[in-house]
């Protein structure tokens, strides 16, 4: 019951965030963000946008997201299972590049299905293209949240 | 550039069309050729012969007919080379022979000739319809010895013949015949009857009584089977489409193919956990098999064990035991305790588990059985586990009492325990019983290392308990045990050593002769040793056996000296030589017998092949000779030097049955027929006859030979073509084969005589595009669907010009203005550009009915985006194929898929005038429905819809006046 609010900043020193609410508002994002372009992939396939190569395009998504997301939550019930609260900081900035690479990641993610109708390619032809620079940019989210969810830093007293 | 290959392409294929240059490889001979044959005939020079073809064919066929075997002969020949001109000639003719029985020689001259043919005979023998049977015989005796792909598709149209035995001549010779991937589908169908589409279900229906099945059905899964990994997957293409009953028939088959891919696993698992419970357990075994159980088998085999039903529980345990897991095992084991009724069935199917350390706690209660079978069986798997199993040595000492299973149970105890103190204690105390004191002795000595004393004091029981302990004992069993030897070193009494030799003469192992040089034998005891030393099956040298025979080489007794002379030679020491002069003392009719046994044991080498001839040639009984020769064909077979060996003699002295020998190797290499060419020129005259009849119908026959051939088949003709009819295989009478006495006589006289014919026959295989000169892809690969017309469907159009002019006009009103049209055969092929298509399978409008990439959205609205996003599919295409030509059937390449973007441009060509002015038999439309995945095509087989589906949305109501 001490999890109480922490201080968002400390005193002579760059503004902090917990960590615990960081990971939060990311575990949040991607849960949302993740959700959503599935149940578009999951209305295309069983309305037969995808005959025949369903299995191709969710071949597709799964590695896309799944280890971020899988990450996300073992660390996120980990902790679930200790009863105190972390005290562990991130700097605000820090926090706030994580927050903007998930958000534009998972936003390419959706592009690349919901573009698809203007675009000449096929939709698994699209996809297959689309490793082209959602690869790079999954490397530099993957390291982005390894930090914040696999180190700790604890807050200098 | 692309527009510089195919104006490229176009050119070289109007070349290659050039009917000048086709009309030598084809069907049609050369003017050249017909007059050459024409001044041979007549003896003038080719200028000056000139022949009409009615004259040529009126000179032909009188030859051909006459009693003169020469003239016959080489009739055969000119109708060969004459190829698609003869054939007209010949099929009448062999309608009109067949009724007159006397004629049937010329019937089989035609049969066979018709056959060297090949292909292009083929559209001619359209014998379905005639209500003659024996030409439909022919015809299928015709069909058998082509061997071609064609000759087998034409065969299938002979599967629902009328006439019960044409249907089953028909069936064994396509099941006889060599197979290919492609011809799958017919192979299943004759393994379970099941239907695959319409024509398969009329096949089906007209063979439901059929007395054979059953042996056809086996033959042709052995086929299937020998066909390996190349049926994997048609087999799996096939199983998407199939009933039930065919495909728990392709889940079995999959499992007997011992090469397991990914996608024979992904179907094999997924008919796992199939609702039909055969399937289900098919599948699982199949899987089992394969070495491949996954949790899958497993759960779904520990599913249905739980079931209400005793059938599927029992279905179900097969496979658990199958699985042979120890847990797998428990399931099984639990619900034969709980389940009664079905217990002995249970016990029956886990006895055939195999026995672990960790298996052993739920099979031991089996030991405990009512059924014998069941018992003895986990006895001997106990046995064969060895000592990982003797957990088990209690139960099974308390079986010991049981004599069902004494000897059994003794053999499990030495195999798990050996030398254990209360085994050894048990097995000592059956030594004396009279039924297992022997295999007591044995284990005892084999296991146990059984002391000197121990073997006196059971040599000593014999005073006890008389002889029959001694006599009981199995010697025979004994081969092997150094610790006998030792005994019988032992210093023994002179009576009880002279009771162990006189036992030890009872056997007839080589390993009896190494001890027998320490008894004191009398005359007789050694006369009778000598005697079975060649029935003795000794596979490597034998210092002591030969030692024994040494020993009584130089007897005072004549007798013995010559019965261990005669020993001697059935040694393996006995040399070529001297099994040769000795050879030479025996009486003719027991030679070949005798040299058999002799030279069992001798390598293949041009030595024994020299020791064989000589045999041959020099028995002057015919009986003996044919006996002679037979081992002779026995004893080389798969002998690579037999070849040379009959080459090089063929320059010497040759019997005719060395000529046969060497006729075998006639349609392999041009060595045997240039030796047989040689036999025939130089031989003795009646063996150089024999030589000229094999070569009489060779079309490679020089001048100077077949005027030779010419003369000696004048002598004695039909004597010589008599015996080689009688001497001939006759490899198109499946009758002695399945054991049919019903054969009908007809054709089991074409078989027996035109086997004379395979070695020319056989010799020849062409393919479809040699004889047509086309480039037409023949056959086609296989289609989603395809469908086929006939004359009947089209209302006056005879000729194919017709049907080229309303296929040319029909399309071109379709929209399909590019198409590509090449000859095929002896028609011609139109093929459409590759079209998009709607899933209903009409074409796109305007240019994105040609385009192969995605149509982007041309104008944003809300619907339009939604509709685009979540429903639009427009990756289907579609190709369609027209083959116009006489063959009534087309069985399509399975294993090959067409190329949908170069199989147009593959087709571009002329159709000669020439050509079309043929008359129109068939029009065979294929239809491949495409999908683009991503950059790869895939074929969509099976198709929603059908061919003629396709045809009308696409704009083509082709059959419409």
């Amino acid at each position: 019951m001490n999890a109480g609010k922490a201080p968002s900043a400390s005193i002579g020193g760059p503004a902090t965030k917990p960590l615990d609410n960081v990971r939060t508002i990311l575990a949040t994002i991607w849960l949302i963000g993740t959700f959503g372009i599935a149940l578009i992939i999951i209305l295309q396939s069983l309305l037969g946008k995808y005959d025949g190569v369903v299995q191709d395009v969710w071949s597709w998504f799964l590695p896309t997201v799944m280890p971020t997301l899988s990450m996300i939550i073992t660390v996120l019930a980990y902790t679930a299972m200790d009863h105190t609260y972390q005290k562990a900081i991130v700097r605000t900035d820090f926090y706030k590049v994580a927050v903007s690479l998930s958000g534009a990641y998972l936003f390419v993610v959706a592009l690349t299905i919901l573009i698809q109708p203007f675009t000449k390619y096929s939709p698994l032809e699209l996809m297959t293209i689309s490793n082209l620079w959602l690869g790079p940019m999954q490397s530099l989210v993957a390291a982005c949240l390894g930090i914040l969810f696999v180190s700790r830093k604890k807050q200098n007293s | 550039m692309n527009t510089y290959i195919r104006r490229l392409l176009t050119i070289v294929t109007l070349i290659l069309s050039s009917p000048a240059i086709w009309a030598q490889a084809g069907c049609v001979p050369s003017p050249g050729l017909i007059d050459a044959i024409g001044a041979r005939r007549t003896n003038k020079s080719s200028e000056l012969a000139k022949l009409e073809l009615s004259k040529l064919k009126q000179l032909i066929l009188q030859d051909l007919e006459s009693s003169n075997l020469a003239l016959r002969a080489a009739a055969f020949r000119d109708l060969v080379a004459l190829k698609g001109v003869a054939v007209p000639w010949l099929v009448p003719l062999l309608h009109r022979k067949l009724s007159q029985l006397d004629e049937r020689s010329t019937t089989i001259y035609a049969i066979a000739a018709l056959a060297k043919i090949g292909e292009c005979a083929i559209p001619a023998l359209d014998a379905s319809h005639s209500d003659d049977a024996a030409f439909r015989t022919a015809i299928v005796a015709v069909l058998s010895l082509m061997e071609s792909q064609q000759s087998k598709a034409r065969l299938l149209t002979f599967f629902n013949d009328k006439d019960e035995q044409i249907r089953y001549h028909s069936t064994i010779a396509f099941i006889n015949a060599s197979f290919v991937a492609a011809d799958i589908p017919v192979l299943l169908w004759l393994i379970d009857e099941g239907g695959l589409s319409d024509s398969w279900v009329k096949l089906s229906e007209a063979l439901r009584d059929y007395p054979l099945k059953v042996v056809v059905a086996r033959y042709a899964a052995a086929r299937l089977i020998e066909l390996g990994d190349d049926a994997i997957r048609p087999l799996l293409e096939l199983y998407e489409t199939s009933a039930l009953p065919t495909q728990i028939t392709i889940c079995r088959l999959l499992g007997e193919i011992k090469t397991p891919t990914l996608m024979q696993e992904s179907v094999l698992e997924g008919a796992v956990q199939s609702e039909s419970v055969d399937l289900a357990i098919t599948a699982s075994r199949a899987l089992i098999s394969l070495g491949v159980t996954t949790h899958l088998v497993v759960a779904r085999a520990t599913q249905l064990i739980q079931s209400s039903n005793p059938d599927v529980q029992v279905k179900a345990a097969s496979v658990l035991v199958a699985i042979d897991s120890p847990e797998s095992l428990a399931v099984v084991s639990r619900v034969a305790e709980a389940k009664l009724s079905i217990k002995s069935q249970l016990w029956a199917i886990l006895a055939g588990a195999t026995v672990t350390a960790e298996s052993l706690p739920y099979l031991l209660p089996l030991l405990r059985s009512d059924d014998e079978q069941t018992v003895s069986k986990l006895i001997v798997s106990i046995s064969k586990t060895g000592p990982k199993a003797s957990g088990a040595r209690e139960d099974l000492l308390a079986l010991l009492s049981d004599r069902r299973y004494m000897r059994d149970v003794m053999r499990a105890l030495a195999a798990i325990a050996p030398g254990a103190q209360d085994v050894t204690t048990a097995l000592i105390a059956l030594l004396s019983d009279r039924d297992f004191g022997g295999e007591s002795m044995k284990l005892l000595l084999t296991n146990w290392r059984v002391n000197h004393i121990t073997l006196s004091t059971l040599l000593q029981a014999k005073d006890r308990q008389g002889r029959s302990i001694l006599d009981s004992w199995s010697w025979r069993d004994m081969s092997d045990i150094p610790e006998l030897d030792k005994f019988l070193a032992a210093e023994w009494s002179s009576e009880t050593q002279q009771d162990i030799c006189s036992l030890l003469a009872h056997s007839e192992e080589s390993f009896s002769y190494r001890l027998y040089g320490r008894c004191n034998f009398g005359t007789k005891t050694i006369k009778r040793l000598l005697e079975v030393v060649e029935w003795i099956d000794a596979k490597n040298n034998d210092d002591d056996l030969d030692a024994f025979i040494n020993k009584y080489m130089a007897s005072s007794d004549a007798e013995v000296t010559r019965l261990a002379k005669y020993a001697h030679l059935f040694s393996v020491s006995a040399t070529l030589d001297e099994i040769y002069h000795a050879l030479h003392d025996i009486s003719d009719s027991d030679r070949p017998g005798i040299a058999e046994r002799l030279l069992a044991r001798k390598s293949c080498d041009d030595q024994v092949l020299n020791v064989l001839f000589d045999l041959v040639r020099q028995s002057k009984d015919a009986y003996a000779r044919y006996l002679a020769i037979d081992l002779l064909s026995r004893k080389a077979r798969g002998c690579s030097s037999l070849l040379d060996f009959l080459v090089a003699q063929a320059q010497g002295e040759m019997s005719e049955q060395l000529v046969d020998l060497l006729g075998d190797f006639v349609p392999q290499t041009s060595s045997a027929r240039n030796a047989l060419a040689l036999v025939a020129m130089k031989g003795d005259k009646r063996v150089a006859a024999h030589a000229a009849l094999m070569l009489a119908f060779d079309v490679n026959i020089t001048d100077s030979e077949a005027d030779r051939v010419n003369e000696l088949l004048l002598v004695d003709a039909m004597e010589v073509e008599l015996q080689g009819a009688f001497h001939a295989l006759s490899p198109l009478s499946p009758g002695a084969e399945l054991g049919n006495a019903e054969i009908n006589p007809l054709y089991a006289n074409y078989a027996t005589i035109a086997s004379i014919f395979a070695y020319s026959v056989r010799s020849s295989q062409g393919s479809f595009s040699d004889i047509t000169g086309t480039q037409c892809d023949w056959p086609p690969p296989m289609p989603s669907t395809f469908s086929t017309y006939s004359k009947a469907d089209f209302h006056g159009v005879n000729k194919l010009s017709d049907i080229f002019a309303i296929l040319s006009s029909g399309l071109t009103k379709a929209g399909y203005l590019d198409t590509g049209k090449t000859r095929c055969g002896d028609g011609f092929e139109i093929i459409t550009k590759l079209e998009r298509i709607k899933a209903d399978g009409t074409p796109f409008q305007g240019v994105n009915r040609w385009t192969q990439s995605h149509i982007p959205l041309q104008h944003f609205s809300v619907r339009d985006y939604f509709k685009a996003l979540f429903l639009e599919n427009d990756d289907e295409f579609r190709l369609t194929l027209f083959i116009v030509n006489s063959a009534p059937a087309v069985v399509p390449r399975k294993n090959e898929i067409v190329n949908p973007t170069t199989h147009y441009l593959d087709s571009i060509g002329t159709v000669s005038e020439e050509l079309l002015n043929q008359s129109f038999k068939y029009c065979h439309v294929f239809i491949y429905h495409f999908r683009k995945i991503g950059r790869r095509w895939a074929i969509q087989i099976p198709d929603p819809l059908n061919a003629l589906q396709h045809l009308q949305k696409a704009g083509l109501n082709l059959t419409e006046p």
